[in-house]
């Protein structure tokens, strides 16, 4: 009789074992990717986030409108080169900004890495990173996506060899 | 997997499923890489794809390269993955992303700026394709980045033949090779024929031909609406 009831007990434990596992697994367990790749989790904001938060992000597939330009990315990159003070730097290494852009155009939340070619965190020289910021994220040069009222992802890397711009990545 | 937006956050956990399964499975490590290098976030991209790389070498490695050069544009660490193939897979031309290394190579150092070995490298893609199948087979874009790589090399005459190619592969329509053409014969100090060139160059440029019509020519058939 000891050993039926025993039994039973194993029996039940593994059951619920097997129903906590399931719903640890399915509810509880902390999820490592809430939001698809990409999603700018601890973004600087230029913008209040209130006004854009609950709308729609798209380019997360593709990321790659080349429409989102205002003119053309010949044009962006021209007007780039023409204000950026490449002869103050002599940094070497990537520039990436992440960022979004508004259904008016306007980047409102972003996010920066200085990079060494290596793609180690470094930093550059003070006054380079704000400069490729301003010039990167106004409104000069980005259009809204679509008319629908949305929020779109873009990214850029440049990569910078001795203070010089010499790709625009993406 | 299947279905799943790459990057997606289902597409991410079932990756991950199958990395706790077997935290072997180079092609999921690999997989995993994928979303990061798209979204512009090189540095995940790098600590994944190196993952690959150190699982299986000789399927990766080559493709690492190819990556480099084109989303990162390092060419040394292209040139140097692309190498590593001839060692990985001696007597065997691997092809990431469907072209061969000797091809990739040739626009690593074009664009690295060593047009002596970019020109070897694309010569050495032509002749071996041309060996082994036939030149019909050759990937067209190496004709005119030869060229280009010529006038680079200030190798100017050897030019000609190359862009003779290109205007072959690419039907008569391509602005890469008119530009070639506008720069052979400005060298030359044929301006007329110079300004004839680019302004079909420009045409061709506008116009834009896609490579479906180009295939579609070629095998004979029409291209239809729907």
């Amino acid at each position: 009789m000891k050993k039926i009831y025993l039994l039973l007990f194993v029996f039940i434990s593994f059951i619920l074992g097997y129903f906590w596992s399931t719903l640890y697994n399915q509810n509880l367990k902390p999820n490592k990717y809430p939001y698809r790749i990409g999603y700018i989790y601890n973004g600087i904001e230029l913008d209040s986030v209130q006004p854009h938060a609950h709308k729609s992000l798209e380019g997360f597939y593709h990321s790659s409108a080349p429409t989102i330009y205002k003119g053309s990315k010949y044009q962006f990159r021209q007007n780039l080169l023409a204000a950026y003070n490449a002869d103050i730097y002599k940094d070497n290494g990537y520039f990436n900004l992440r960022f979004y852009i508004s259904n008016v155009g306007k980047v409102w939340l972003y996010e920066v890495k200085e990079m060494d070619f290596d793609f180690n965190t470094t930093q550059f020289t003070p006054g380079l990173k704000e400069e490729l910021i301003a010039l990167s994220l106004k409104k000069d040069n980005w259009d809204p996506f679509s008319e629908e009222d949305l929020n779109y992802y873009m990214h850029l890397t440049y990569r910078i060899e001795n203070g010089k711009i010499t790709e625009i990545i993406s | 997997m299947h279905g799943y937006y790459q990057g997606s956050t289902q597409n991410m956990k079932a990756i991950e499923e199958i990395l706790k399964l077997n935290p072997y499975h180079c092609d999921a490590l690999r997989e995993r890489s994928i979303p990061y290098l798209k979204r512009g976030m090189p540095q995940k991209w790098k600590k994944y794809m190196d993952q690959a790389v150190a699982c299986d070498s000789t399927r990766w490695i080559g493709w690492r390269g190819y990556l480099y050069l084109y989303f990162y544009r390092d060419y040394a660490k292209a040139i140097a993955d692309f190498d590593a193939t001839d060692t990985f897979t001696p007597n065997f031309i691997d092809a990431p992303q469907g072209h061969s290394v000797d091809f990739w190579r040739g626009h690593a150092y074009l664009g690295a700026k060593n047009y002596e070995e970019s020109i070897y490298y694309y010569q050495k893609h032509i002749a071996h394709v041309t060996q082994k199948f036939g030149v019909d087979w050759v990937e067209p874009q190496a004709f005119p980045n030869l060229a280009i790589a010529h006038y680079e090399n200030k190798s100017i005459d050897s030019m000609p033949h190359y862009l003779e190619k290109a205007q072959h592969y690419y039907l008569d329509k391509s602005a890469d090779t008119k530009y070639s053409y506008t720069l052979y014969h400005a060298r030359k100090g044929d301006t007329l024929k110079a300004l004839s060139y680019l302004d079909k160059g420009i045409e061709d440029f506008l116009g834009g031909t896609t490579n479906e019509e180009i295939t579609m020519k070629k095998s004979g058939r029409s291209m239809s609406k729907n």
